[in-house]
């Protein structure tokens, strides 16, 4: 089974942690547990990137907290985000965000940038027709 | 430079063919909730320092969630279901899945079950509003605030025990916890092949 393994214990800390010199990245962290976590670690020292649609003013006033705008709702633009992360200097990458569904399907925009720019990737079945 | 030939195809004559293409679009919840992950994990990988630690929030490791999924109707093309029905589901599945898909290939990950944390996560199940307050206030009455959790959370950030161990599942309190039973290896690839399965048929502009 997965998740817990024998013997792992957590040392508990109850003093408050340094991260200083850290960079995280946070994608969903204007909103909720991601915005709550961005905020504790640039206190905690590290330089935080957040990753959302928008940042609110008490966000953007924070020293050590840079934004990029990006909505993780379509793939492309989930590349297009990940093309511009700095990855290669990072020590911490956090994924929080989230919805739950309404009462309708809702579908991403990926399907009509289709429309727009006629680039698609398919599954092509071939069907003989007598 | 390589020529590139080109063959051209003549079918029998007794059979025309036609093409059919079928494409498909993300499920919003699909796409936000858990494919996000999957795709920028994916692109992150190769460029991630070795000891660079990947998070991954969701509801990995609740009881009997698993049994409300549908591996099936990954992306809820068949049917659709509300809230915390098989859709989001099916979202909660995969995130857990990529956990333990990176951790086998050597990636310091872990998922995080936050448990009922007061957001506006909710929001539009509740409609906020009146009703809205009386539930999410109910909800801070027997968990941490939302600060609170993220402060608890911290320490995770720069624990060792997070290297020596890949995949750990953590709950609202920071301690371990088990994964769905049922997602074992086998599982689990099923679960990320269905992804690719869906990026493969989205029409994604390039």
């Amino acid at each position: 089974m997965y998740g817990i393994k024998s013997g792992v214990k957590i040392a508990r800390q109850d003093k408050p942690i340094s991260l200083a010199a850290k960079s995280v990245i946070v994608v969903g962290g204007t909103k909720g547990i991601g915005r709550s976590l961005a905020r504790k670690a640039a206190e905690a020292g590290a330089s935080v990137t957040v990753v959302g649609r928008s940042l609110s003013e008490d966000d953007s006033l924070e020293p050590n907290i840079s934004f990029l705008r990006g909505d993780v709702s379509t793939v492309s633009e989930c590349r297009s985000i990940a093309g511009k992360l700095p990855f290669e200097k990072c020590d911490v990458l956090a994924f929080t965000a989230g919805i739950v569904p309404k009462n309708t399907r809702k579908v991403s925009a990926d399907g009509s940038e289709f429309g727009k720019k006629h680039s698609f990737r398919g599954r092509l079945l071939w069907r003989p027709v007598l | 430079m390589a020529a590139c030939s080109v063959t051209k195809l003549t079918p029998p004559s007794s059979l025309r063919f036609i093409v059919i293409f079928v494409r498909s679009s993300v499920e919003l919840d699909m796409a936000v909730s858990a494919m996000s992950r999957h795709v920028m994990i994916a692109e992150a990988a190769p460029r991630l320092p070795k000891t660079a630690r990947v998070f991954v929030w969701g509801f990995p490791g609740s009881k009997g969630y698993y049994d409300g999924t549908k591996l099936d109707d990954f992306n809820s093309e068949k049917s659709f279901k509300d809230g915390f029905g098989f859709t989001h589901m099916n979202t909660i599945a995969l995130n857990e899945a990529l956990v333990h898909h990176w951790a086998a290939n050597g990636m310091t990950i872990a998922g995080f079950n936050p448990g009922l944390i007061s957001t506006g996560i909710r929001d539009p199940l509740h409609g906020g509003g009146c009703m809205g307050s009386i539930i999410e206030g109910l909800v801070k009455l027997f968990n941490p605030s939302v600060d609170a959790y993220a402060k608890a959370m911290l320490p995770l950030f720069v624990a060792p025990e997070l290297v020596q161990t890949k995949g750990l599942l953590f709950h609202q309190d920071g301690s371990p916890i088990e994964g769905s039973p049922a997602l074992d290896s086998a599982t689990v690839e099923q679960w990320i092949d269905a992804a690719d399965s869906l990026l493969a048929r989205v029409p994604i502009a390039q």
